[in-house]
């Protein structure tokens, strides 16, 4: 099934334009949505999982036209919010028993067998029985996938999951990701341009409300081969180089110089290089440039 | 750093819109509270009237102390939470590792806060007094203005109490970092205040609840209880003594408090928790790079209405789960159990004698207990419930799923409807429990089921619809709290604005009361009362999902716009059948309390009396035909619970001229036809003021007799509630039904400050026993001296009808069951129709049959009252005269029509409340016999009113009241001793100055009472009781008899106190005469106090004793202003220190005693008086030396308190 977006449009209270006439369409498969914080990410998708009513525009996953049968896309969403919280002292098992039912699954053996199945796919069946308030942030990521995986969803969406765990747990979130990405769509927000790279084939780039990029990571990369040139400056030269060359990113060497990196429509000058694109370049270049570019 | 946070605070809390709030709704309360008190809203409801000031120093301080109650529910959020806050927003860490100084931070936090509320305390008093500019207020009802006693009173009872509670509430909060803990000690401290006016009533020591009441409201009462009128109008705060300790005590403890939290509190700090800490265990991952197949099992989701409910039902254990976990519901529910066990063994006491714990009682004491808490709990935890995924931030995660609004919502309701019946639970325990703690074992379990099960859940479901709509429209659930609170508690006052009717009032029903005769009664009543709002919370339960907030809500706008989208028939069409019922059967209650029959407001009730004396008083006083004889027969259908009188009544013109108009006044809302036995017209027929008058074709003479036969029955019994007086079982109507042919000036308005409004001239509330004129009335009847009486009841097989007289016969024909009783001898036109199934108790005593007509079950008292009518029956008869009847009946009705006996000819109905369930401590000989003493006093109106009748003029009752009451102590000291009369007397003394301070019109002297309660019961008991003692009984008595014998039975011009004291005087002793004057004709007080006394042990043993003490009499006019010259304008005085006392010139006896150690009698501590004796004291200052044989221990001036004196608690002085 495909999720279309059209026009999405929302301003806050405090004139921040948060979606500004976004369309977007994704199609089965992991997609990544890729952007600073407070590029609207949260509130795309907040909005998609109808927790949050746009100022104007349409959402449409197959045939649910989602902003008017809220009820008919939550059957079959799966929502992992950027920050949550669970009630006080109560175990995971409780806990996902409580959502099971929230997620209309009546019947108990049937909320006994799928409870006991997503706690040993987020490896959590050992501690089910610790109270999830007291969980790592790790841990309780997990928790939000198990949660997540209840109803066996057909729309997928998880905002910034990976910010702030360890790597193996990022890796293992990552494969889990995968697995149900396979079969459904999942949306998928995150600042980390990795996280985009290893997991999802199409992609979207965000920022001020609106979608500045919309492809997957071949066309983004193709789209800047032979535009990307680099070079190894000194630390102390930096200030000069970037008033003359659109620098898109920069990093330090360990004996203090910097290696940049350059947009440019052919070789800038004899002292730089040719560099393979990567997503990171498009990411930055998408940024730098601001404009629509779908 | 001080200033920083301190000015931070205040503009932090300045910028809070709740602040606004707060400052609106209490300074809105105040202004509002203040001008309906001053009759602002006179032209929609009754006229209000106080002879005391609004503003008198003493209702300032009354008025503060209430209001700053109020306002301890906003202390939690603003003192208790100053320091919390910053854990609860993080910003201790960053807040923390700046360089603060402890002090600083906790003073300035805490003086800031404290500045907050005492600001919100502040704009009451500023409401208070501006509202006494409110324009179309009666000034009449304001003193002068003065700026002290707002000063005082904002100083003494507003605020030491914000920063001793604010200081402990300050210290909870901070330590538990829980608002909740703060929370629950306010609700603690309301309790206190309800356990210290329970228990003040029955304290002895009120001097030590003066000193340790942290209120500080209990020191002024101690200086302020017995003020008269005049004192409280006058008297500025009583600012010194007991009041200063008491709040110098508590200020001290505030300090000690801070000093604790200052000492204790650490920047590193984390909240004291409860819980034990559970053992460590070490934690290691195991999730490294395996990949899995995802391949969840199949299952089935579900989402229509059927298992939506049973979803409603599961998620709804979930919260109640969290609720009963809770600590504020624990410690509320502790609070609860220990607060009614000690309300309820105080509250089952009357007199200082228990009653049996009967089911009833138990849970009318109990049940009122465990409803204000689960008010509480189901104000609060509504907030809490709907706030909890919000506040735990798991609501995204709950509101992506696709569970309907409605069965959140319905769930949340769900788990309070659980909780209701988890309290009721509890209850039904503690009620068991309490009972079989005291011996009582006739465990009515079917009776708390359906009370506690039923009845009790229909109050609570509309609440907890109600407490779920407003807290729906409020993130922060104490602003939701407060608003429920104010709402719930503010809506009985609806009527000071002229809303009175019930279905207007959300929320309100008529009640019930249960009584062992005839249960509930017509419950029907409260129930449609309760569907009635039930209905209503269903359309709440609607609106509140209309406007459910679900995701992320930014503006109002979006609130709508959902608003709108979920206009669906799913949501509608329950809320219009909802709408329907509601308005449906609105309207059919309304249109059966206005339509069916009409209904007057408290306005034009009022209006009415004013109507009435205007159109009727020229009938006042006109010549009347009057009644001698009556014969009445009366069926009493108690299975329809209706009646059918027909009485035939005959009149005499007893006067010289003749009578050709009948003025008939009716007891409205009975259906009442008149048949005359001579041609007679309708003249005039007023239904709303329920007069008719007839013109007589020919007109009365002398001596001629008129003969009119009237039938009577009760409204239809509606469908609502039953119109009639007839019960199922217990019924007692009397003859007010029966038309009256006189002009009743009852009816009219009696406050002087009202008349004036109405243009009428001012009045007595009784006419002056001066006025010969007055005196054709006995003040029982209006139009009958003393009738003849027969009367023929019928009833159902099942029951025992009972009138006055004897019974003649007694037969069954077609299914029902007839008495015949018939009277032997006149009596006065005062006449009862009981019905019951009794059982019965009879005795032949000296030739008169004594009976007693109980309930079964009701035997525990059948003894004594036996008992009693016997020692009475003896006492009277040799005393006051023969007993005119051959028999005496006591006859038993229900608690539910009222809690007293009453006395007719040769019966007495008898209430099952006041002493067939009463339990006398036989072991304690300070336990008063109460079935016992009511018993006497009714029987001695046979003599007291049923033979020596007062005309309807002032001092009518101390004829009756005052010499019953009299003789029913008397009674009581001839079979207890006289040990017994202490506690009897003081009490009627307090109830006497008590009485006095809430006078409304005017306080008279005993022998011009108008019909004055407190005046001719306590009162009148004293003064009685002190004149046969200083006199000696016999000849008192021989006195009362002399006087009875004079005047029983007499007809007009009937016999006033004037005669009753004109023949006491030459009786009296010339040393004594003083007490007619100062007993009978004036109001005079006494103010006796021991100032100091010293014991000295001599050589032989024995003990020299001085006491000094004070005595002072004044007289006081009508609202209590004292003088203290007699007529010749004498007064005495005395230096005491800087004051000076003043005193009428004195010649005056009074008793001193001096006590040793107290007797023990069975565990029990009774006086042991080692000198007792009468003296003369002619001065102020008194110094006496008496020598005693054993070790003293307590003296006392008049020590069994028989004079009237304005201070019973200074008069024993222990050494």
């Amino acid at each position: 099934m495909e999720l279309k977006i059209s026009n999405l449009t929302k301003t806050y209270n405090n004139g921040v334009k948060a979606l500004d006439h976004v369309n977007l369409e994704i199609g089965p498969g992991m997609f990544g949505l890729l952007g600073p914080n407070g590029a609207g990410k949260s509130s795309l998708m907040r909005t998609i999982a109808t927790l949050q009513s746009p100022d104007g525009g349409s959402i449409q996953f197959g045939d649910i036209d989602v902003l008017n049968d809220k009820n008919a896309l939550r059957r079959i969403l799966g929502y992992l919010p950027q920050e949550f919280g669970v009630y006080p002292n109560l175990s995971a098992e409780e806990l996902l028993n409580y959502f099971a039912d929230l997620k209309g699954i009546g019947n108990k053996q049937d909320r006994k067998k799928i409870v006991q199945n997503v706690l040993e796919i987020t490896n959590l069946y050992d501690f089910r029985n610790k109270s999830v308030s007291g969980y790592s942030g790790g841990m309780k990521q997990r928790f939000g996938i198990a949660q997540m995986l209840l109803n066996d969803p057909k729309l997928i969406i998880v905002d910034e999951p990976t910010a702030g765990l360890d790597p193996a747990e990022r890796h293992r979130f990552l494969n889990v990701l995968r697995e149900i990405g396979a079969q459904h769509t999942v949306i998928f927000s995150t600042h980390i341009v990795d996280d985009v790279r290893e997991l999802c084939h199409e992609l979207a780039i965000m920022n001020g409300g609106k979608v500045l990029f919309r492809g997957s990571t071949q066309e983004g990369t193709q789209s800047l081969a032979g535009k990307i040139w680099q070079k190894k400056i000194d630390r102390a030269d930096f200030e000069k180089e970037n008033a003359i060359y659109n620098i898109i990113s920069s990093n330090y060497n360990q004996d203090n110089s910097l290696n940049i990196r350059v947009y440019h429509e052919n070789l800038p000058h004899e002292s730089f290089t040719s560099a393979t694109p990567m997503l990171e370049d498009v990411y930055f270049v998408t940024l730098k440039s601001d404009k629509v570019n779908v | 750093m001080f200033s920083t946070i301190f000015m931070f605070e205040i503009k932090r809390w300045l910028k809070q819109p709740v602040f606004y709030v707060y400052c609106a709704i209490y300074f809105g309360l105040a202004y509002f509270t203040t001008i309906s008190n001053l009759g602002a809203f006179d032209a929609v409801t009754r006229t209000t009237s106080d002879p005391v000031f609004v503003n008198a120093p003493i209702n300032i301080a009354g008025f503060f102390n209430s209001f700053s109650t109020l306002i301890y529910f906003l202390i939690p959020t603003i003192v208790g939470a100053s320091v919390y806050r910053d854990y609860l927003y993080n910003v201790h860490t960053l807040l923390f590792s700046y360089p603060l100084n402890k002090l600083n931070y906790l003073s300035a936090k805490f003086l800031s806060s404290l500045l907050v509320v005492t600001f919100i305390a502040f704009l009451c008093v500023l409401g208070y007094y501006v509202a006494q500019y409110h324009p179309g207020i009666n000034v009449e009802m304001l003193g002068p203005n003065n700026f002290r006693p707002y000063v005082e009173g904002f100083l003494v009872t507003v605020l030491p109490n914000f920063i001793l509670f604010g200081s402990i509430i300050f210290a909870l909060v901070t330590f538990s970092r829980n608002i909740y803990v703060g929370f629950v000690f306010v609700l603690v401290l309301f309790l206190l205040q309800t356990l210290l006016d329970v228990a003040t009533q029955n304290v002895d020591n009120r001097y030590l609840v003066a000193l340790l009441d942290p209120f500080g409201f209990e020191p002024i009462l101690y200086y302020s209880r017995y003020w008269s009128v005049e004192d409280q109008n006058t008297n500025l705060l009583p600012i010194k003594g007991v009041l200063l300790y008491n709040r110098l005590i508590w200020l001290a403890v505030a300090g000690l408090i801070f000093g604790i939290v200052y000492y204790k509190f650490s920047f590193s700090q984390l909240g004291l928790s409860f819980k034990k800490s559970k053992s460590g265990e070490r934690m290691t991952k195991d999730n490294f790079g395996s990949i899995l197949r995802i391949d969840l099992p199949k299952v089935q989701i579900r989402y229509n209405f059927i298992s939506n409910l049973k979803l409603s039902w599961r998620l709804s254990n979930t919260d109640f789960k969290f609720l009963i976990k809770n600590w504020t519901f624990i410690i509320l529910l502790i609070i609860a159990f220990l607060f009614v066990l000690i309300i309820i063994s105080i509250s089952g006491e009357l007199f200082g004698t228990s009653t049996y714990p009967v089911t009833w009682q138990v849970l009318t004491a109990m049940g009122s207990m465990y409803s204000f808490f689960l008010n509480i709990m189901i104000f609060l935890f509504a907030g809490m419930l709907l706030q909890r995924s919000r506040q735990t931030n798991m609501f995204l995660l709950i509101e992506a799923t696709a569970v309907p609004n409605w069965v959140l919502l319905f769930s949340k309701f769900l788990a309070l409807l659980k909780l209701v019946f988890l309290v009721m639970a509890v209850c039904l325990v503690n009620g068991i429990l309490y009972q079989a703690y005291k011996g009582y074992f006739n465990f009515e379990i079917g009776h708390y089921l359906y009370e506690l099960f039923f009845l009790n859940p229909l109050k609570f479901i509309y609440l907890i619809l109600f407490a779920l709509f407003i807290h729906s429209f409020f993130k922060n659930y104490f602003v939701g709290f407060i608003l429920c609170l104010i709402i719930f508690f503010g809506i009985p006052f609806l009527s000071k604005v002229g809303i009175e009717q019930m279905i207007f009032k959300p929320g309100s029903d008529p009640s019930f009361s249960y009584s062992d005769m005839n249960g509930y009664a017509d419950i029907r009543h409260f129930i449609y009362y309760r569907i009635y709002w039930i209905l209503f919370g269903i359309i709440l339960f609607g609106l509140t999902l209309l406007f459910w907030r679900r995701g992320i809500i930014s503006n109002f706008k979006e609130r709508l716009t959902d608003f709108g989208s979920r206009l669906k028939p799913s949501v509608l069409i329950p809320i219009l059948l909802a709408l329907i019922g509601f308005l449906g059967l609105g309207y059919k209650i309304y249109a059966e309390n206005n339509i069916v029959q009409p209904r007057y407001s408290a306005l034009e009730k009022e209006l009415q009396q004013v109507d009435y004396e205007k159109k009727y008083k020229k009938y006042d006083g006109r010549a009347i035909p009057r009644l001698i004889d009556v014969k009445v027969d009366m069926d009493i259908d108690p299975k329809k619970r209706d009646f059918l009188a027909k009485g035939k009544f005959t009149y005499v013109n007893k006067t010289s001229e003749a009578i050709d108009t009948i003025f008939m006044n009716l007891t409205p809302d009975l259906k009442i036809a008149a048949k005359f036995h001579q041609p007679s017209d309708l003249i005039l027929k007023d239904s709303v003021l329920a007069v008719d008058i007839y013109k007589l074709k020919t007109a009365l003479n002398p001596g001629d007799t008129l003969r009119i036969d009237y039938t009577i029955s009760n409204a239809a019994n509606g469908f609502l509630f039953d119109r009639s007086e007839v019960l199922e079982n217990g019924t007692f109507m009397n003859n007010m039904m029966f038309p009256v042919l006189a002009y009743f000036d009852d009816g009219e308005i009696d406050d002087n400050r009202v008349r004036k409004k109405y243009g009428l001239a001012d009045k007595p509330r009784m006419a002056d026993p001066r006025d010969s004129s007055k005196l054709g009335n006995n003040y029982i009847s209006q139009d009958a001296d003393w009738i003849n009486f027969e009367a023929t009841l019928s009833t159902s097989t099942d029951q025992i009808a009972i009138a006055p007289g004897y019974l003649q016969k007694t037969w069954e024909k077609d299914g029902k069951k007839y008495f015949h009783y018939k009277m032997d001898a006149p009596i006065l036109n005062f006449y009862a129709f009981m019905s019951a199934k009794y059982e019965t108790r009879k005795e032949k005593y000296k030739g008169k049959d004594l009976e007693i007509y109980y309930h079964q079950g009701h035997e525990y008292n059948l003894d004594r009252m036996m008992a009693s009518m016997k020692k009475a029956l003896d006492y009277y008869e040799s005393n006051y005269g023969p007993y005119q009847f051959n028999q005496m009946r006591i006859i038993e009705f229900p608690s539910s029509m009222g809690t007293f006996a009453q006395a007719f000819a040769n019966t007495v109905p008898f209430s099952e409340g006041i002493g067939f369930i009463a339990k006398v401590d036989e072991d304690d000989p300070n336990a008063v016999d109460y079935p016992y003493s009511v018993v006497a006093h009714e029987f001695a109106h046979q003599w007291w009113a049923h033979q020596v009748i007062g005309a309807y003029v002032q001092g009518a009752t101390m004829m009756s009241e005052s010499l019953s009451e009299y003789s029913s102590l008397k009674v009581l000291e001839h079979t207890y001793g006289k040990d017994q009369m202490t506690r009897f007397l003081k009490n009627a003394l307090d109830s006497y100055l008590l009485g006095r301070s809430s006078e409304q019109i005017r306080e008279n002297p005993l022998m011009f009472n108008e019909n004055q309660g407190y005046i001719h019961y306590n009162k009148g008991s004293l003064v009685m009781y002190a004149m046969s003692d200083f006199l000696g009984e016999q000849k008192f008595n021989d006195f009362l008899k002399a006087y009875a014998s004079k005047v029983k039975f007499q007809l007009p011009p009937y016999t006033t106190s004037i005669e009753f004291v004109d023949m006491l005087r030459p009786v009296v002793p010339d040393t004594l005469q003083y007490l007619i004057k100062d007993l009978f004709e004036t109001v005079t007080l006494y103010d006796n106090h021991i100032k100091d006394v010293n014991v000295k042990e001599l050589d032989n043993g024995k003990f020299e004793v001085n006491i000094n003490f004070l005595t002072s009499k004044y007289r006081t006019d009508a609202l209590g202003k004292k003088s203290y010259e007699d007529v010749k304008g004498t007064s005495l005085a005395h230096k005491d220190g800087k004051k000076t006392v003043n005193s009428l010139p004195l010649n005056d006896y009074m008793d001193i005693a001096i006590f040793a150690e107290p007797i023990e009698k069975e565990g029990y501590k009774v006086d042991n008086p080692l000198y007792l004796k009468r003296i003369k004291v002619d001065k102020i200052n008194n110094q006496i030396k008496v020598i005693v044989d054993k070790k003293p221990i307590e003296v006392g001036i008049d020590p069994n308190y028989k004079l009237l004196d304005q201070d019973s608690n200074d008069n024993r002085k222990k050494i």
